[in-house]
C-alpha cells in the first residue's frame, strides 16, 4: 500500500471516549431528573397545609353559603362562567323554560332575584347567572342544589379543602342539566356519590331520604343520568372525591 | 384556577398522567437528549485537547530545522488534524525522496542533493489527508443537527396529540370550563417543553463546533501551503 494511504487510514480511526461522555450524559440527565422529582414534591408537601386551612363548602344559602364558594375560588370562576352560559343555553333550551313557567311563586320572584342576586352573590357564581333568563332557573336549581337553607344540613364534601372550587362549579352544573327541579311537593334529598379520577360518578346513594320516593328517584336520576363529569383536577391528590349533594325541591 | 392546577400538579403529575402517544413521544425525546449531550461532551473535550495540541505541534513544526524531527514528535500530539496533514506529506515527500536518491545513486553519479518529482503529488496528499481528517472533525455532527431540527416537531406532534384527545374529552363530557381544557392542555404542551429542551442545546453546540471545525480547517489548509513552501523550498 502507498505510503500516504496508510497515513490516511491510521489516522480515519475513530476517535475514543463517546461511551463515556454518553454515560455522563444520561448520568446528567438522571440528576435533573432527580431535581424536578424534588421541586414538585416540596411543593406538593405545601399542598395539604392548604388543605387544612381551606374550607370550601358546596352550597349555601343564596346568601350566607355563596359565600362559601366565594372565598375559595370566585374570581377564578368568573371567567368560566360566561362561556358556560351561553352553552347552556343551547344545550337544553327545553328545559329552561318550564322552570319559568313556574307557579306564581316564581313568577314573581324571577325580576325580584336580579337584583337582589347581584348583591347577596357577589362573585363566582353569580358570573354565571350575568343571563336574566337564567335567574329564576338558578334562584330554584343551582341554589337547590347546592344549598339548603339548614345551617348544618348543607351539601359538603368529604374532602375539608377541595382545591378547585371551579371544578365544582361546572359539576353542578352538569348535574343540575339532568336534575328535574320541578315537582309537586317541596323536600330535600341528601344523596351522596363519589367522582372518580376519570370522572365516572359511582356510589350514588340515598344519603338522607326528603319523605317523598318519587323526590329521592329523581335526584338520584340526575345523578345517573350525568354518569360522567370533568376528570378530578390534577392539583387534587386523591382517587376519587366524595360528594354530599343537597336537592332541595321547592313547591 | 389553570394556574393552581399546574402548581398542585407539578410536572411529574403532568408527565405521569400524559397518555400513551405523548409518554412515548418524552422517551424518544430524552433519547435524542442524552445522545446529543453524550455527544456535546464528547466533541467539547475532543475540539479541546485538538485545538490544544495544533496549537503546539504549530509550534515544534516552526521552531524545528528538519521534517524527521517533526516526525518524531507526531505521536505526542496525534489528535490534532494538522499532525495528520503533516504525516501525510512527509510519507509522499519521504517516498519520492527515497525514489530519486535510488535513481541517482544507480547510474553512479556524485550523490548531490535529492529533488522532488512532483510537487503536485505533494500538494494531492496534503489535500487527502485534509479531506480525511475534515471528516474526522465532523463526524457525529450531524446527530446534532438532526436533533437540532426534528425534536421540536416531535415535541410538537406530542402537544397536537394531547390538545386533541383533549379536546375529544371535552366533547365526551360536555364542559367548555376551564377546568376541564386546561389540565390536558398543560400534558400537552409539556411535550413541546421537553422538545425544546432536547433542541436548543442541540443548536447551540452544532453552531459552536461547525465553527471550530471551520477554524481547524482553515489552519490545516494554512499548514499545507506552509509545508508545501518548505518542501519547495528545499527540494526542487
Amino acid at each position: 500500500m502507498e505510503a500516504v494511504s496508510r497515513v490516511l487510514l491510521e489516522r480515519a480511526t475513530p476517535e475514543r471516549g463517546l461511551a463515556r461522555m454518553l454515560t455522563a450524559s444520561l448520568g446528567a440527565h438522571a440528576v435533573l431528573a432527580a431535581l424536578i422529582l424534588l421541586v414538585p414534591s416540596a411543593r406538593g408537601a405545601r399542598a395539604p397545609d392548604l388543605r387544612d386551612v381551606m374550607t370550601i363548602s358546596l352550597g349555601g344559602a343564596p346568601g350566607p353559603s355563596a359565600g362559601g364558594m366565594t372565598m375559595a375560588g370566585g374570581p377564578a370562576a368568573r371567567p368560566v362562567a360566561p362561556t358556560e352560559a351561553p352553552k347552556r343555553d343551547a344545550g337544553r333550551p327545553a328545559a329552561k323554560p318550564p322552570a319559568m313557567t313556574l307557579p306564581s311563586s316564581a313568577r314573581i320572584a324571577r325580576p325580584a332575584p336580579k337584583p337582589a342576586a347581584a348583591p347577596a352573590s357577589p362573585a363566582g357564581t353569580a358570573a354565571g347567572t350575568g343571563e336574566a333568563s337564567l335567574n329564576p332557573n338558578r334562584g330554584l336549581g343551582f341554589g337547590g342544589l347546592s344549598t339548603g337553607g339548614g345551617l348544618g344540613s348543607g351539601s359538603y364534601l368529604d374532602v375539608k379543602n377541595f382545591c378547585c372550587p371551579d371544578y365544582l362549579v361546572t359539576m353542578l352544573q352538569l348535574v343540575q342539566n339532568n336534575w328535574n327541579a320541578r315537582q309537586q311537593v317541596g323536600g330535600e334529598a341528601l344523596v351522596v356519590f363519589r367522582i372518580q379520577r376519570d370522572g365516572r360518578l359511582t356510589d350514588i346513594e340515598l344519603e338522607r331520604s326528603s319523605g317523598f320516593p318519587a323526590l329521592d328517584l329523581t335526584a338520584q336520576r340526575a345523578l345517573f343520568l350525568t354518569q360522567r363529569v370533568p376528570p378530578l383536577p390534577s392539583a387534587f391528590p386523591d382517587d376519587h372525591l366524595t360528594v354530599h349533594l343537597r336537592f332541595e325541591y321547592r313547591r | 384556577m389553570a394556574a393552581n392546577v399546574f402548581q398542585g400538579g407539578g410536572v411529574v403529575d403532568l408527565v405521569l398522567r400524559s397518555g400513551p402517544v405523548a409518554k412515548l413521544v418524552l422517551v424518544i425525546l430524552l433519547a435524542f437528549s442524552v445522545v446529543s449531550w453524550g455527544v456535546i461532551l464528547h466533541k467539547l473535550w475532543y475540539l479541546r485537547r485538538v485545538s490544544r495540541q495544533t496549537a503546539s505541534f504549530r509550534d515544534v513544526f516552526r521552531r524545528s530545522t528538519k521534517f524527521s524531527e517533526v516526525q518524531a514528535v507526531c505521536r505526542a500530539f496525534s489528535q490534532s488534524p494538522v499532525v495528520g496533514v503533516f504525516q501525510a506529506g512527509y510519507a509522499e515527500l519521504s517516498t519520492q525522496l527515497k525514489q530519486a536518491a535510488q535513481e541517482m545513486g544507480s547510474p553512479g553519479e556524485a550523490p548531490g542533493r535529492p529533488t522532488l518529482k512532483s510537487l503536485s503529488a505533494v500538494d494531492r496528499a496534503l489535500l487527502r489527508a485534509a479531506a480525511v481528517e475534515v471528516a474526522k472533525l465532523e463526524r457525529r455532527l450531524p446527530l446534532l443537527a438532526t436533533t437540532a431540527s426534528i425534536t421540536p416537531f416531535i415535541g410538537l406532534f406530542g402537544t397536537v396529540w394531547g390538545i386533541m384527545t383533549s379536546f375529544q374529552g371535552i366533547a365526551s363530557v360536555g364542559s367548555t370550563s376551564l377546568g376541564v381544557v386546561a389540565p390536558g392542555i398543560a400534558e400537552a404542551l409539556i411535550a413541546t417543553a421537553a422538545g425544546l429542551f432536547a433542541a436548543i442545546p442541540a443548536v447551540y453546540f452544532y453552531n459552536h463546533f461547525v465553527a471550530a471545525v471551520k477554524e481547524l480547517t482553515a489552519a490545516m489548509d494554512d499548514f499545507a501551503l506552509e509545508f508545501l513552501n518548505i518542501a519547495e523550498r528545499n527540494f526542487t
